[in-house]
């Protein structure tokens, strides 16, 4: 009983939203069809490739992995699918979805489907709150810090495959 | 044992509740201990920035789900949902056998005379609510010696031309200095100030059956699996439980503190892991559970012979709510600064804090800050400088081991309308109103941090950094030095305690963590929380009669 008076309390003061993951339709297509993405248990097929997308944006390959190849997606998963993802599954649904309606608005295309001077353009838009407004600005700021946790952080949490960013700045630990 | 009535009852088994628990149980009273968190052991423990006491979820709790708080900057503000690890205005203690002390950065500072003394030192200020302190530091002076020799504190005596008098040295050599912290000695002495080696409750030599410490990079925010890092879970409560006199009952949330018909504290009521609810009855009851949960359980207790609160009838309990603020400042260098020699502080300057020139009110230490770990570097770049992309990946491993942070705890002065009250609307996994917090900084908190984040500039520069910048404080909020909101006082009527943790309204209640402490200080508080209840607890002793605290034995 306690428990539940706990949650009612939630639900009418929380600013957290704890509704279920939203399947959205895009740009008046048929409804995608809400697969999950290969290895993951939250990110759509449509969704990782977005996020895959944004991720080499924000750590581009070099001479050493991206985002993209170091497992990035995979980290993002892990955290929405876990114990805590409540907190920003509903941020990502919609942080997401901003990025192919701005996309759209600007080119005419889906934000995959940008050459990779249009998507960082677009991210950079995203960024300053030019294109998704406040809501966008403060989606990219955690999309930043997770990408960022999952490309520099432990090996063990899905991203930074081979360790390979810590060889990059020679970490030691 | 477990519900037979027993001597004493410390709730909150950190700095100050460990402390307490071992010299009262070593003493001869029976002691329960009421931890809320986990028993961690060395298998818990790991070097990882996603499973650190900072993460999401923190690593030595609390549980996120089960505590939440509000948070608020004004009163004038409905106050929103915050949880642990989720939102940084939370605060960052952990809640765990051990407390704060488990995951600390383990700095071990006495204060300096004048932190006892700020409004004589400085004079009333406007807005803010500073005041002496009913001891002070020649009072504290034995205890401090004392909490030294305990916890095993490295540091070298005399190196601080501006530290109080001391009657022994510290009982181990410091930390070896490392090269952030040769390059910050050089130039510090070249702009002609005065470096020494930090204190901490670090040891390095083998001291009461420890190791010392390897001088790993992961310090502040995870439990040291060296067992190094002087928490009471390792030095305190250990003794305890050796004497068996004392229980430290883990996973048990004290919710309420019960009275007798009179209206005097006689226990508690606490729910056990399975959230199964329990009392516990004692002669006496010191409570220790942090400057935010202590004020919410003394709330939380109110009867009708303590309508306003228990020990409240001041009306005081929860007010003054204080932390420090925060000055780091960093620079680039063009040449190599390994920061793989941990825990990493091992200069630190005195001259900011109080200078006797008097042109900041109190100030703050200044010293080189733990090594820097992968993730951390990646969120903190200069101004304008890119904040993802190919140039912040080029900077990123180009300065790494090019970066110098130094860090400091500023002194943030006293506001009455900064406070922990009951949450009106938001109750916790048990039922209970949570803690609100109300916190904004005062201006004067701002010019101070920009003060000693001025002098950080300086160093730096002089040391030859290429680029610098600082960080910055919010509007307010509350991380892990809290303090204030059961102030110690002479009087009654403007206290909560008076000089040795006791509730001015009944003679059976202690409280002996940062609740108590008047104003905080340019130094982090664990060792001054431990001196001050070492203190309150050799007043205990002596008080204590027979085998029970009889009414009317006031101080």
């Amino acid at each position: 009983m306690n428990r539940r008076r706990f949650l009612k309390s939630m639900a009418v003061s929380s600013t957290v939203a704890i509704s279920a993951w939203p399947v959205r339709a895009e740009n008046g297509a048929a409804l995608a069809q809400a697969s999950i993405a290969p290895g993951c248990k939250v990110l759509t097929v449509e969704q990782a490739f977005l996020l895959d997308a944004l991720a080499e944006q924000i750590v581009p390959a070099d001479d050493f992995p991206g985002a993209k190849e170091a497992g990035a997606v995979m980290y993002i998963d892990r955290v929405l699918a876990g114990n805590y993802g409540r907190f920003y599954k509903d941020r990502y649904a919609q942080g997401l979805a901003l990025f192919d309606t701005a996309s759209d608005k600007r080119f005419g295309k889906r934000f995959v489907s940008l050459n990779s001077t249009e998507q960082t353009q677009l991210v950079k838009a995203m960024d300053s709150g030019e294109a998704g407004g406040i809501e966008g600005k403060s989606f990219f700021s955690l999309l930043l810090r997770h990408v960022m946790e999952g490309y520099y952080g432990d090996p063990q949490h899905g991203a930074n495959r081979g360790a390979a960013s810590w060889k990059m700045i020679k970490f030691v630990g | 044992m477990a519900n037979q009535k027993v001597d004493v009852i410390v709730v909150g088994s950190g700095a100050g509740g460990g402390v307490m628990a071992k010299e009262l149980a070593t003493a001869g009273l029976s002691v329960v201990v009421f931890e809320r968190g986990h028993a961690y052991t060395t298998a818990n423990y790991n070097h990882d920035e996603l499973e650190s006491q900072y993460s999401v979820p923190p690593a030595y709790g609390p549980s996120v789900y089960d505590n939440p708080r509000t948070f608020r900057y004004t009163d004038r503000e409905e106050a929103t949902l915050s949880y642990p690890g989720i939102n940084s205005k939370y605060g960052k203690t952990a809640a765990a056998v051990g407390g704060a002390t488990l995951a600390y950065g383990a700095a071990a500072w006495r204060f300096k005379r004048e932190d006892f003394q700020m409004k004589s030192t400085y004079g009333s200020i406007p807005g803010s609510s500073v005041e002496d302190w009913p001891i002070g530091y020649d009072d504290l002076e034995p205890y401090y010696e004392k909490a030294e020799y305990e916890l095993g504190v490295s540091g070298l005596a005399d190196a601080d031309p501006f530290a109080e008098p001391r009657k022994k040295p510290f009982p181990l050599p410091p930390l070896p200095i490392n090269r952030q912290g040769e390059i910050i000695r050089d130039a510090g002495r070249r702009l002609g100030w005065h470096p020494f080696p930090p204190p901490f409750a670090i040891i390095t030599q083998p001291y009461h059956g420890r190791n010392a410490c390897v001088q790993c990079s992961w310090c502040l925010a995870y439990a040291c699996e060296a067992g190094a890092k002087s928490g009471t879970q390792i030095t305190m409560l250990p003794i305890a439980l050796k004497t068996g006199k004392c229980e430290v009952r883990a996973n048990s949330f004290v919710t309420r503190i019960t009275t007798d018909n009179q209206g005097r504290p006689n226990g508690v009521q606490y729910f056990d892991a399975k959230k199964q609810g329990h009392e516990q009855s004692a002669d006496l009851i010191v409570v220790a559970c942090s400057a935010t949960e202590t004020p919410r359980l003394l709330l939380n207790s109110a009867n009708k012979f303590h309508p306003k609160g228990l020990g409240n009838s001041s009306d005081q309990v929860g007010k003054n709510l204080n932390d420090h603020t925060g000055a780091d400042a960093f620079g680039l260098f063009d040449f190599e600064i390994p920061h793989d020699k941990g825990p990493g502080p091992s200069i630190a300057f005195n001259d900011w804090n109080h200078p006797k020139t008097r042109d900041v009110v109190g100030g703050g230490y200044i010293y080189n800050y733990y090594c820097t770990l992968p993730i951390e570097f990646a969120s903190n770049r200069p101004p304008g400088a890119a904040r993802w992309g190919k140039e912040h990946k080029d900077f990123q491993r180009k300065y790494f081991h090019r970066y110098l942070h130094l860090g400091s705890n500023c002194q943030a002065m006293p506001q009455e309308r900064n406070r922990v009250d009951l949450d009106p609307k938001v109750r916790d996994a048990w039922g209970l109103p949570v803690a609100r917090v109300t916190h904004e900084l005062m201006e004067l908190d701002h010019t101070i941090a920009n003060f000693v984040m001025d002098k950080e500039e300086q160093l730096l520069r002089e040391a030859g950094a290429l680029k610098v910048w600082r960080g910055g404080n919010g509007r307010g909020g509350v991380y892990d030095h809290q303090n204030g909101t059961c102030r110690m006082g002479d009087d009654a009527k403007s206290s909560v305690v008076n000089r040795y943790c006791q509730s001015h309204d009944v003679d059976n209640l202690f409280i002996t963590d940062g609740s108590v402490l008047v104003t905080d200080a340019g130094f982090n508080p664990s060792l001054t929380i431990q001196a001050v209840s070492f203190w309150a607890a050799d007043y205990i002793k002596k008080q204590w009669s027979g085998s029970a605290w009889r009414e009317g034995k006031k101080g």
